[in-house]
């Protein structure tokens, strides 16, 4: 199964799996379901909870993770920006402690065509239409 | 060893040894010779946009994020084009210790990104200013009349017309790219013939009918194409790999079926009533999707606003959609020849950004994905299909990779450049 993936908050939900339990390294909202399951990280370790949250780097956190694992959460999905370096520490604890994983990063997809007005727009779908596309 | 990457859009491999053997292709007769051609599969579905994309990053569209001309932006139903940002894979010229890379005219590079070296963008390049990098290089293009793209409009003004713009848009490409290569010495040079692709789409039962008067054109095109590659191969050495490509393959095309027509009559998708249709108008009680040219995406609960499939009934709804596809006949033809699953298709990062089926087209067929379900068949000028299988696969070199059995689009670096693709998946 693939460990990396890379998505945007809004369509974070393409790539949970159930029994996925959510830990959210941006300040970002993620555009999840009702009912998916977040890591939280307070002075007292990691834990599972019903709502959004965000994930606060912490070592004691990070290797109270693997005890998060259970029926109800087989796999923890790391969201991080790009070049954070909490992720890359998590994700190497979740390798070493063989917690099943996935690490997604997130990235602004819709600047693809930030260069594209109106017009251009139209230019492009006509191009497409003569050759069929659209 | 340097590179030179010619790419002749939409050229089977059947077709260049026929024109080769029968003189249509002279230097392509000779070239032939002096390595292996081999047959190779295109990207799935059969788009130049993703196959490009594949050819010149290694990687299926799962890597790279290419998967058609259009996409729906993420967790919307706004409509964006694929262009050079959608890459999420470095294609080969923007790697590290590239060296100094000219690249003229590749499919889906537009707008230019900046790189070492020249890239003038190709299909679907829009304003040349936008086009070019380094910009210093625009005032020299516009001097001969450069243009981004063949105005196919006039194709409607005659066939004539229309393959006489492909020729004046390819000769000032040539020049372009003989000014160019003369500036300095190169690693890569990569150029791409792309008028090929518009006239087979136009001119395809006129070269199927030699009793058509524009069947001797259609030769001619090609012999013309032809030369301008002997022009090129007289200035390779041989401390130069060439690898000389095609991103699909083409046949004849009798019918085009709007798959969205399909998907509205099985109860499938449901649009309200709007002048100009589009995605934003599918109901939520929508199933299903086509995207082009047949890309079937499921209408899921969270990935798209209003979507109300679950994973539970996901299963159940694809095997619907395939037997649905298998079974379907417009006029008595079937349309489909194969429904794939996009999880068994695409590997890597933007996996989950993929079709939830990809139907491929019964001979004679092409599909689209327009959302306009004003007819199921649609009236078109185009005789001529893109096809997955026989796209043209040639090189010649020293330290190339193993050919693999079933070569496909995304493996042309593999052989090409295999010590590179090594450390690649090396340091992944």
């Amino acid at each position: 199964m693939a460990t990396e993936c890379v998505t945007t908050a809004n369509s974070i939900t393409e790539v949970l799996l159930a029994g996925d339990a959510v830990l959210n390294l941006t300040q970002q909202p993620l555009n999840t379901i009702a009912g998916t399951m977040f890591v939280s990280a307070d002075q007292n370790g990691a834990s599972l909870v019903n709502r959004p949250c965000g994930f606060r780097w912490s070592l004691k956190a990070a290797q109270e993770i693997g005890t998060l694992i259970s029926d109800s959460a087989l796999r923890i999905v790391v969201v991080s920006e790009e070049e954070c370096c909490d992720a890359e520490r998590l994700v190497r604890e979740l390798v070493a402690q063989r917690i099943p994983h996935l690490h997604c990063t997130l990235m602004n997809l819709c600047d693809a065509d930030d260069y594209m007005d109106e017009q251009d727009a139209e230019a492009v779908s006509e191009r497409l239409r003569q050759l069929g596309y659209l | 060893m340097k590179l030179f990457m010619l790419g002749i859009d939409g050229l089977p491999r059947w077709m260049w040894q026929q024109f080769a053997a029968s003189g249509v292709m002279p230097h392509s007769a000779k070239l032939l010779q002096t390595g292996t051609l081999m047959p190779m599969k295109s990207s799935l579905p059969e788009v130049s946009s993703a196959a490009w994309a594949s050819i010149v990053t290694g990687e299926n569209s799962g890597g790279h994020n290419v998967f058609g001309f259009t996409d729906l932006m993420d967790g919307s139903y706004t409509l964006g084009f694929t262009s050079s940002r959608t890459f999420r894979a470095k294609p080969f010229w923007a790697r590290e210790g590239a060296g100094p890379s000219l690249i003229m005219n590749v499919p889906q590079t537009y707008p230019a990104q900046p790189l070492d070296g020249m890239l003038v963008s190709g299909f679907v390049a829009l304003d040349l200013k936008r086009a070019v990098y380094p910009s210093e290089q625009l005032s020299w293009l516009q001097s001969i009349n450069y243009a981004v793209d063949a105005d196919m409009s006039l194709i409607e003004k005659g066939k004539q017309r229309f393959v006489d713009e492909l020729r004046r848009v390819m000769t000032a490409r040539c020049q372009a790219l003989h000014h160019h290569w003369d500036r300095q010495s190169w690693q890569n040079i990569m150029f791409v013939f792309t008028g090929t692709d518009r006239l087979n789409h136009y001119l395809w039962e006129d070269f199927e009918d030699s009793s058509s008067p524009f069947h001797q054109t259609f030769l001619d095109y090609y012999h013309e194409v032809d030369r301008q590659i002997g022009y090129v191969l007289d200035r390779l050495d041989d401390q130069t790999t060439l690898c000389a490509v095609s991103d699909h393959g083409f046949a004849s095309q009798r019918l085009s079926v709007n798959v969205n027509c399909l998907l509205a009559e099985a109860g499938l998708l449901r649009l309200r009533a709007s002048d100009r249709p589009s995605y934003i108008d599918m109901l939520p009680e929508t199933k299903a999707f086509a995207m082009d040219p047949g890309r079937i995406y499921l209408h899921r609960q969270g990935r798209y606003p209003s979507g109300l499939v679950n994973a539970d009934e996901s299963e159940a709804l694809l095997q619907e959609l395939t037997a649905l596809f298998l079974t379907a006949k417009v006029n008595g033809q079937p349309v489909a020849a194969e429904v794939l699953r996009g999880k068994d298709v695409y590997s890597g990062p933007f996996a989950h950004r993929a079709p939830d089926l990809i139907v491929m087209p019964a001979k004679d067929v092409a599909l689209s994905g327009r959302m306009n379900l004003s007819a199921l068949i649609e009236p078109t000028a185009i005789n001529g299909k893109h096809t997955y299988e026989e796209s043209s696969f040639f090189v010649r070199g020293r330290n190339l990779g193993e050919i693999p059995e079933e070569m496909k689009v995304e493996n042309v670096l593999d052989v090409i450049m295999p010590a590179h693709q090594q450390q690649l998946r090396k340091a992944a």
